[in-house]
């Protein structure tokens, strides 16, 4: 008899760990604070996979989250700060992920597609939506209204709110 | 509520308002001062503290898949002290947890004392009352009144820094004399049961107290053709809104771009999280099996092919195969995750052990979810498919002992009257019509008396194999191990190829939630019929099904079928006092009954003990009644059995 394993799935956890390294280095290069806050996110978020918590995966993301954060307060550019950003989320979804196809399909079956599609979807995205923030701030440079700028910030807000 | 509702419209006119400012900076009369804007980061980052308390409270919510590989576990007598011993009370029930585990062990002290002691009932009353019946103060002052000896107060101090309760402690060292008492108790495992702390009691198997009839599976609904279940969302990305709010926030506060367009990031994603529309296509399971009918013990692959038939890819297939509930996964994995464009298939195999029974597939689990996995679907197919492994009767080497009570046909057990034969039974004078080849003729020439030689007469018995299959009955010694019911069958398909051969004429019954009987009979289409009951009535199914079983009716209805004289071979785990009851009756009826009892005890824990000793009792009521019972330990082929009960009644 087979026992199953319920523990999360390698693939996605290996992914998972990739793109926290990622998420950890870019905007870390920029500043210590950041580089130590995301360290123990990372590490958070390692633990977390490793033993199939969920909280701990999505603590350890945020971890990572507020290091780029931290990266950007202290004045790092933007494409640093949006890759850490973009990269901590993909860290918490793959890992998310990994923790669910582990629970529902445990490590002896065959996972492999649904965990590269899941995963490669999620990257094409944080790609696509990396490159767009660029564009915008590369056209947006000053010169439009501050009333515009503001308005639009409280739109997203409370678009935000609604749709969540 | 209405916050909520207000904040898609003002969001709305913001936004518009926001445009119209972008394009006419004139026409929007408003300049926000520094204190406004950072008001906005003050409050998108108290939202953005709302949301992650809300994500910390509401878990992701996905569908539970349920543990095919396993096959059902079983329950040992006596996982619960609790039921263990209340099943001496017979019809009298306490109220209060305690009164009922201690009134138990009461009783099955007196009723050891009286039975195996040189006690009467009011002597062993005495006993229990002083404590004199034991040497353990634990056991004494448990059972005893208040002037019984107690444990001295350094034991109990130092029993109070142990995980047991003083009440545990006690209850288990009551049940350790008890059985030592019945004299059941193997002291080797008693003595690691000790050594391994006082926290061992009910450890064991406290988690199969309920009676495993189905595997822990919510999704086991019997639905066909993949009927969809309700989707829903997983809650796989809640929770990524932080992201933009905290960006808004802290991008405003700071003033720093690179801050603020991490806010885009957010929305980005909880915008692909929200937009995939979900359409949880046509799939279709297919299920191809090595070998539908197996020997026990086989090896059978097992193919399922997932198809998806809509014209649309399917991101995130997790299937889950409804392996039967008897059998074991023991290569490969039921379980498969896959994406599959539109047409296409996958395949994925795995092995199954066969074992005796109808083994039915159950309903294969599909969950479908969107690229995001934001949302899921639970789909449920039905696909027909079914083992049936049907195990050869083979003869034992040991017959079985039957009792002496005989029918007109020629057979096995040896009667007591000398006349036609093959073995020598006695010489007698000549008289008269005597055949001429049956006169000594040695003796003859010797003496010139005429004798005659008679041979002993063989004569056949009618037996009837009663299984017992009731619930009570799938008992085991190990969660996965085989379970009385199995083992009973098993022993049955032998013990009928052994009577049958010897020329008894016999038929099986059995005692379960179905009725099922074969009547006695011989021949080649007989043990044919034997062999198909055997493995595949439903009443011997390898788990045990739902269906209450009216015993009672049953027990009047095999008796009006049993012809006078008809032996009964009854295969029972003596679970419970019905089994011993269900004996004795039959033996009063005039039916000679043998027991052959599979032994599903243990002793891992003081309930398990507790159920040994009741098993100890019955067996011993029914041998006092003059029924024989072949005690079959689960570690041992039948014939070993068999051999050793021989020994001890040619003795």
């Amino acid at each position: 008899m087979r026992e199953v394993d319920r523990s999360p799935t390698r693939l996605s956890s290996g992914v998972a760990v990739g793109a926290g390294f990622v998420a950890l280095l870019s905007p870390g290069l920029y500043s210590w604070t950041a580089l130590a806050v995301g360290t123990l996110g990372l590490a958070l978020l390692a633990a977390g996979v490793a033993r199939g918590a969920r909280s701990a995966v999505t603590v350890g993301a945020l971890g990572l989250f507020a290091g780029a954060i931290v990266a950007g307060v202290r004045g790092a550019p933007v494409l640093p700060v949006l890759f850490g950003v973009t990269t901590a989320v993909l860290a918490w979804d793959v890992g998310g992920n990994a923790i669910s196809v582990g629970r529902q399909l445990g490590r002896n079956g065959d996972t492999t597609r649904i965990e590269a599609v899941h995963a490669a979807a999620s990257t094409a995205v944080g790609v696509a939506i990396v490159g767009v923030s660029y564009a915008l701030y590369r056209t947006a440079t000053g010169g439009q209204p501050v009333v515009a700028l503001v308005l639009f910030l409280v739109a997203a807000v409370l678009l935000i709110q609604a749709l969540d | 509520m209405t916050l909520r509702r207000l904040a898609l419209p003002t969001g709305v006119v913001a936004l518009g308002l926001g445009a119209v400012a972008l394009v006419e900076p004139g026409l929007i009369p408003l300049d926000p001062d520094r204190f406004v804007v950072s008001l906005v980061g003050v409050l998108a980052l108290v939202q953005a503290l709302r949301v992650a308390r809300s994500r910390y409270r509401d878990t992701v919510d996905e569908a539970d898949t349920p543990d095919p590989e396993r096959p059902v576990a079983t329950p040992t007598p006596g996982d619960e002290l609790e039921t263990a011993a209340t099943e001496f009370l017979g019809r009298q029930r306490a109220f209060h947890y305690r009164t009922r585990i201690e009134d138990g062990l009461r009783t099955a002290a007196r009723t050891v004392l009286t039975r195996y002691g040189p006690y009467s009932d009011a002597e062993a009353r005495a006993l229990l009352e002083t404590g004199a019946w034991t040497d353990d103060p634990y056991a004494a002052g448990f059972l005893g009144d208040v002037d019984a000896p107690s444990p001295s107060l350094r034991s109990r101090i130092r029993g109070v820094l142990g995980d047991e309760s003083s009440f545990q402690r006690s209850a288990r060292r009551t049940v350790d004399e008890i059985a030592a008492k019945a004299g059941s108790t193997p002291s080797s495992t008693r003595e690691t049961a000790e050594d391994s702390g006082p926290n061992e009691p009910e450890a064991d198997g406290a988690d199969l107290t309920r009676p495993a009839t189905t595997r822990n599976c919510e999704a086991d609904v019997n639905t066909d053709g993949g009927v969809p279940r309700e989707s829903g969302v997983t809650g796989h990305w809640r929770g990524v809104s932080v992201v933009a709010l905290v960006g808004i926030g802290v991008g405003i506060l700071v003033e720093q771009p690179a801050v603020l367009l991490a806010a885009v990031v957010g929305v980005g994603f909880a915008a692909y999280a929200r937009s995939s529309a979900f359409v949880a296509g046509d799939v279709s399971i297919e299920r191809r099996l090595g070998d539908e009918e197996p020997e026990p013990g086989d090896e059978v692959e097992v193919t399922v092919t997932v198809s998806n038939d809509s014209d649309r890819f399917l991101p995130d297939l997790r299937v889950v195969d409804g392996v039967p509930e008897a059998l074991a996964v023991t290569d490969g994995s039921p379980r498969c995750g896959t994406a599959l464009r539109p047409g296409a298939s996958t395949t994925f195999t795995y092995s199954i052990t066969a074992r005796r029974g109808v083994h039915r597939f159950e309903p294969t689990l599909v969950l479908a979810r969107d690229l995001s996995a934001e949302r899921e679907r639970e789909l449920s197919f039905e696909v027909d498919g079914s083992l049936t492994c049907r195990p050869l009767l083979r003869a034992g080497t040991e017959p079985l002992t039957l009792r002496e009570r005989t029918s007109q046909y020629v057979g096995q057990v040896e009667t007591s009257s000398g006349g036609e034969g093959i073995e020598f039974y006695a010489t007698r004078d000549y008289q008269p019509g005597d055949a001429r080849n049956r006169i000594d003729w040695n003796h003859r020439a010797r003496t010139g008396e005429l004798t005659t030689v008679e041979f002993r007469k063989e004569r056949a018995a009618t037996v009837v194999l009663v299984i017992d299959a009731r619930t009570a009955a799938y008992v085991a010694p190990a969660p996965y191990a085989a379970h009385a019911v199995d083992r009973s069958v098993e022993a049955a398909g032998q013990l009928f190829a052994t009577l049958s051969d010897a020329g008894n004429r016999v038929g099986i019954a059995a005692l379960g939630a179905e009725p099922c009987w074969l009547p006695p009979s011989a021949g080649v289409d007989h043990s044919v019929k034997a062999r198909e009951l055997l493995a595949t009535h439903p009443a011997l199914s390898p788990v045990p099904t739902e269906a209450r079983s009216a015993v009672a009716r049953w027990r009047k209805r095999l008796r009006k079928r049993l012809s006078p004289g008809t032996q009964l071979v009854f295969l029972t785990p003596l679970s419970d006092d019905y089994a011993t009851h269900f004996a004795r009756r039959f033996d009063e009826y005039g039916h000679p009954v043998t027991v052959v009892s599979p032994d599903p005890t243990v002793d891992r824990t003081a309930g398990h003990r507790l159920a040994g000793v009741a098993r100890t009792i019955r067996t011993s009521t029914l041998r006092s009644a003059g029924i024989p019972v072949i005690d079959w330990p689960s570690d041992e082929p039948v014939d070993v059995a068999l051999a050793r009960y021989d020994e001890r009644w040619s003795r």
